[in-house]
């Protein structure tokens, strides 16, 4: 235990004074989560319009009006000539063309179909199928007025279904609140993988490891020993991040401090313990690093739920995220900021967290082999 | 005995670096192994360290296998040739590190530190970074590091190399000092000049213990077989003397060292009969060394003592 302490000791002293892992572990998270915190925004929102208005009536434009006014689209040009409106589309100026044929005014009043063009910028596929979802809400609504002012509906109480919509935990769908969680997770992987792949390989460059292998040291004090100061430097970047996520995102943290803290101490270690086995296997630090990178980060952003919906992928790809660490910790987090559950709705997810940490800390230990070849 | 190895053998790949070397250390004996780069001297060294498993043979400790016992380790000091000091830790703190390591607590270590810093001449400099020390001073560092514990077996791997003469001196004043005081200290080196201090000597050659003994055994087997002559180049001289003897270079003269008194009664002859005028020779270890590795790379002849 000494041994272990006095490892953990010298490693403190050296973190403290190496401005390249204070940086690494303190600075970037700040910077990963101000980025991608402002940066990811699944809000579709102010998209982009060309109109051209072909009809010139009143009524054309009361559409127009009515249609930007909640501003998920945001009216950027009008220009009566298409051509022109098509262009603008492959500058990516716009991301939607509308258009209100001659004649739509007439239409409307005869109560006959009033034809709307609308076309949009496959390129871009999200914003260009969430600006035609609102497009076409907004035509329904639009029409259900019309039918009302028409034929003198009374939509209360007239027969048919009425949506009584109740969106849980994020009635908003604010997409900050989904995404900050996913970016906690990813930081807390990337760079606790990234700090320890480090670690081990540092020592065998120097040449320190030979002489700490001549010593009475064992494998897993040597091991521990580095453990303990990157889990309180992981400890400090999940402080950062959940401040800066409730402070300045607005995130909401409905559930226990404590018990976030709990899953990040169970998650940290597993990724720790990842970095460290990479150390100790690979021996070159900048070959570990690349590994650890490329281990944590690819998982962690597309097989943990984070950008992609686990629901939506291919069956053996589905399959293939049940071993992924950042996916369990992903609804745990979830979990905790926006439905402020307890241990209970997540303690399967914190059982593999558990398991996986555990095989990982052994297997990283086995790798330390007290001989130099 | 404080350290025995016998029949250590060990290969890499396909080259076999170490090939059943045996040798034994005296308490408060300096044993020094010299040999060229590659004559496999790190391996045992590490060997003798229990950081490297040997092919076969065994390392002992006061009757106990290195390899088995771990707490054997805290009775050995070991300072590698690639020596890595933590150069963010000061002086102090790499004595405190590696004497934690060694189970040692810290008012021992206080102790110990405030000795051990005088002792290597770094009392001034306890606060200071590792990595802004200078070589000499890093490698006196490394040493105290190594022996914070008061092991009673030290292994240094080439300890002086890189050192400045200055620097190299006190090194081994250390080294004098602690000997005195009852460790014994095995020691590699490429300088041949260094081996003459030791109180016994190890020549080692592709992996094989060719000779040990003392300096002056050693040396007294050179008695009658070496050769000086100056003024003629060291290539004219292999010519004329063709398998007679081993001809190299030495400052500002050649040294003709040959395997046997009649190899050397000839090549005399052969000299006389071209007027070069040659003059017999007190050895140095560089003519020990080109003895027992059969000439070594300008070799000529492979005797055998």
């Amino acid at each position: 235990m000494r041994r272990m302490l006095a490892i953990a000791w010298k490693e403190s002293i050296e973190i403290m004074r190496d401005s390249r892992t204070l940086t690494l572990a303190i600075i970037l998270p700040v910077i990963m989560i101000l980025l991608f915190g402002y940066a990811i925004n699944m809000d579709v929102d102010h998209i982009p319009v060309g109109i051209a208005d072909l009809d010139h009536s009143r009524e054309s434009r009361e559409f127009q009006q009515k249609l930007f006014s909640p501003g998920w689209l945001q009216k950027k040009t009008e220009h009566t000539n298409l051509e022109f409106l098509e262009k603008e589309m492959q500058r990516g100026n716009i991301k939607m063309i509308i258009v209100l044929p001659p004649g739509f005014a007439v239409s409307l009043k005869r109560a006959d179909t009033a034809q709307v063009f609308a076309g949009i910028d496959g390129s871009d596929n999200m914003s260009g199928s969430m600006s035609m979802a609102y497009f076409q809400t907004f035509l329904a609504l639009y029409e259900m007025r019309r039918m009302e002012l028409l034929y003198g509906i009374d939509r209360d109480r007239a027969p048919g279904f009425e949506s009584l919509p109740r969106i849980f935990f994020n009635p908003e769908l604010e997409s900050r609140y989904f995404v900050l969680p996913g970016i906690i997770v990813l930081t807390l992987a990337v760079l606790s993988a990234l700090l320890t792949s480090i670690s081990i390989a540092r020592e065998w460059e120097r040449g320190s490891m030979e002489q700490l292998i001549a010593t009475p040291v064992r494998p897993w004090e040597i091991l521990y020993g580095k453990l303990l100061p990157y889990i309180g430097i992981s400890m400090i970047q999940l402080t950062l991040t959940i401040i800066l996520g409730v402070f300045l995102f607005g995130v909401p943290l409905r559930g226990s401090l404590l018990n976030l803290f709990l899953v990040s101490l169970l998650f940290s270690v597993g990724a720790l313990g990842l970095g460290l086995l990479f150390s100790s296997v690979i021996k070159v630090q900048i070959i570990a690093m690349q590994v650890s990178m490329i281990a944590t980060l690819l998982p962690s952003v597309f097989l943990s739920g984070f950008i992609f919906p686990i629901e939506s992928m291919t069956p053996i790809i589905q399959a293939f995220t049940y071993i992924v660490p950042a996916k369990y910790y992903l609804v745990m987090v979830r979990t905790i900021f926006l439905k402020g559950s307890g241990f209970a709705a997540f303690w399967a997810e914190a059982v593999f967290l558990f398991v996986f940490s555990m095989i990982v800390l052994n297997a990283a230990t086995h790798k330390i082999v007290k001989r130099v070849a | 005995m404080s350290l025995v190895a016998q029949n250590l053998s060990r290969h890499f790949k396909k080259a076999q670096a170490v090939k059943n070397v045996s040798l034994s250390l005296q308490p408060g004996e300096i044993y020094a192994l010299i040999g060229p780069d590659g004559a496999g001297k790190t391996t045992t060294l590490r060997m003798l360290a229990g950081v490297l498993s040997p092919d076969s043979g065994i390392v002992e400790m006061d009757g106990s296998l290195l390899l088995k016992d771990e707490s054997l380790r805290s009775r050995l000091g070991y300072m590698p040739q690639a020596y890595g000091l933590y150069a963010d830790l000061t002086v102090t703190e790499n004595l405190y590190f590696y004497g934690r390591l060694q189970g040692m607590k810290n008012a021992e270590l206080r102790e110990r530190s405030r000795e051990l810093l005088s002792f290597v001449r770094l009392d001034k400099f306890p606060d200071r970074r590792a990595g802004a020390l200078s070589g000499g001073m890093y490698k006196k560092l490394a040493i105290a590091c190594a022996i914070v514990h008061r092991p009673q077996t030290l292994i240094l791997d080439e300890p002086t190399n890189g050192v400045d003469p200055v620097s190299r001196r006190e090194l081994w004043q250390l080294l004098f000092e602690l000997s005195h005081h009852g460790v014994s200290i095995i020691i590699s080196t490429p300088y041949m000049d260094e081996a003459e201090r030791a109180h016994r000597v190890g020549v080692m050659m592709d992996g094989t213990l060719l000779a040990e003994g003392t300096p002056k055994v050693l040396l007294s087997a050179l008695d009658g077989l070496l050769l000086k002559t100056e003024k003629i180049s060291a290539a004219v001289l292999r010519d004329i003397l063709l398998d007679h003897a081993s001809v190299y270079p030495v400052g500002t003269g050649v040294h003709i060292l040959s395997g046997s008194e009649t190899d050397a009664r000839k090549a005399i002859k052969i000299l006389e009969n071209k007027k070069v005028a040659s003059r017999f020779q007190k050895p140095g270890f560089e003519d020990v060394f080109m003895y027992f590795s059969g000439g070594g790379d300008a070799g000529r002849f492979r005797s055998q003592p």
